[in-house]
């Protein structure tokens, strides 16, 4: 199952994942999974040669994965920022260790995860404080996965007064994810709000499969009862 | 059919997240069925995880490209910069340690002049001769 508004499927220019769908729909993905990942490699020994161009092209079809995960692990978007950015300077210093052998995409995440878990680490010592909250930033808007208008959590109800209370909503759902413990975080965002299937979530993070499944289970629970006095 | 708690932890998630093999998904289906307060759990979780699905997406800002490749030029044409980092701080403290040396040593020399005449001058006093 995807997650309604998850950046899954955010337009073209994203990696289809492999989703639980059936039939011709699970080809489409499969090719288009291929088609993503023959791109990438290509773009990968493009950029192993010295060309900035290819690490460019990258940096397009991953940033907006990239922050979203950062800007859902950290909460502020200036860190976020500053963080996805070190994401993908990693890759332009390390893509030599790359080995190809698995997808980019999976070592890109891997990277990812880590620099997010260190900078964590970093700030819990400097005891840092988000400042923006991440609904409050013009840049966070809804997308379908057609790149149209998703079911948001205002939608429901017309009329401003429900929309004040989606944005009530998300914002308590925002800060109360950030309140979890950042392995719980972690698993839901990457399944959550990213949409990953759980055979992409173990490549990147290295858990085995039972962990992940009691993890994440622990994880919902706790972000539930955190939820509770916002959703009665 | 009873489960023990992990592996019923194990197997909701999954099973809402449809990613059990279809024979343990339909044995779980069975558990449900005989267990209200499991469904109730599970309808639980579903709304949560259907809320926080539908969060907004959050698209990079739109200079986050020429960011990051200006920071790697700046990268590139600098090699040396965190090295040179450490080395510069490394500097400043040996700079301090000089500064506050040479400081000392002023201090004593200065000290040194104004108590050096003094004692000097004493053999050279003048004493009258007693009547």
């Amino acid at each position: 199952m995807a997650p309604a508004g998850s950046q899954a499927f955010e337009g073209l220019s994203s990696p289809p994942l492999l989703q639980d769908v059936e039939g011709e729909g699970q080809d489409t993905v499969h090719d288009e999974r291929k088609a993503a990942d023959a791109r990438d490699h290509r773009l990968v020994l493009r950029l192993r040669n010295g060309d900035d161009r290819a690490f460019e092209e990258l940096v397009r079809i991953y940033q907006n994965r990239i922050f979203g995960l950062s800007l859902r692990m950290i909460g502020n978007r200036q860190e976020a920022e500053d963080l996805a950015q070190e994401v993908f300077m990693t890759v332009h210093r390390a893509i030599g260790s790359y080995r190809g052998d698995g997808r980019f995409y999976t070592w890109l995440y891997r990277i990812a995860v880590n620099t997010c878990k260190n900078r964590i680490k970093y700030l819990k010592g400097r005891h840092f404080h988000r400042s923006v909250p991440v609904e409050d930033s013009p840049e966070a808007q809804v997308q379908g996965t057609d790149g149209g208008p998703a079911v948001a959590l205002q939608s429901s109800v017309a009329g401003p007064e429900a929309m004040a209370v989606g944005h009530r909503l998300q914002a308590a759902i925002q800060r109360e994810l950030a309140a979890l413990e950042p392995e719980h975080r972690l698993l839901i965002v990457l399944r959550d709000v990213q949409g990953m299937p759980y055979q992409e979530i173990l490549r990147v993070t290295g858990l085995q499969e039972g962990t992940l499944k009691s993890r994440l289970h622990r994880a919902r629970l706790a972000l539930k009862e955190r939820l509770k006095p916002h959703l009665t | 059919m009873a489960l023990s708690q992990p592996t019923r932890a194990e197997l909701m998630s999954a099973y809402l997240d449809e990613e059990l093999p279809e024979e343990e998904a339909r044995a779980f289906e069975e558990f449900l069925a005989g267990s209200p307060s499991a469904r109730e759990e599970l309808a639980e979780l579903r709304r949560v995880v259907s809320l926080v699905a539908a969060l907004p997406t959050v698209d990079a800002p739109a200079d986050f490209c020429e960011k990051v490749s200006r920071r790697v030029r700046r990268r590139s044409s600098a090699p040396w910069d965190s090295r040179l980092s450490v080395i510069t701080f490394s500097f400043q403290i040996l700079s301090v340690v000089v500064i506050l040396t040479a400081a000392a040593l002023l201090m004593m020399i200065e000290l040194d002049r104004a108590s050096g005449p003094l004692e000097r001058d004493r053999p050279n006093e003048v004493v009258s001769p007693q009547p």
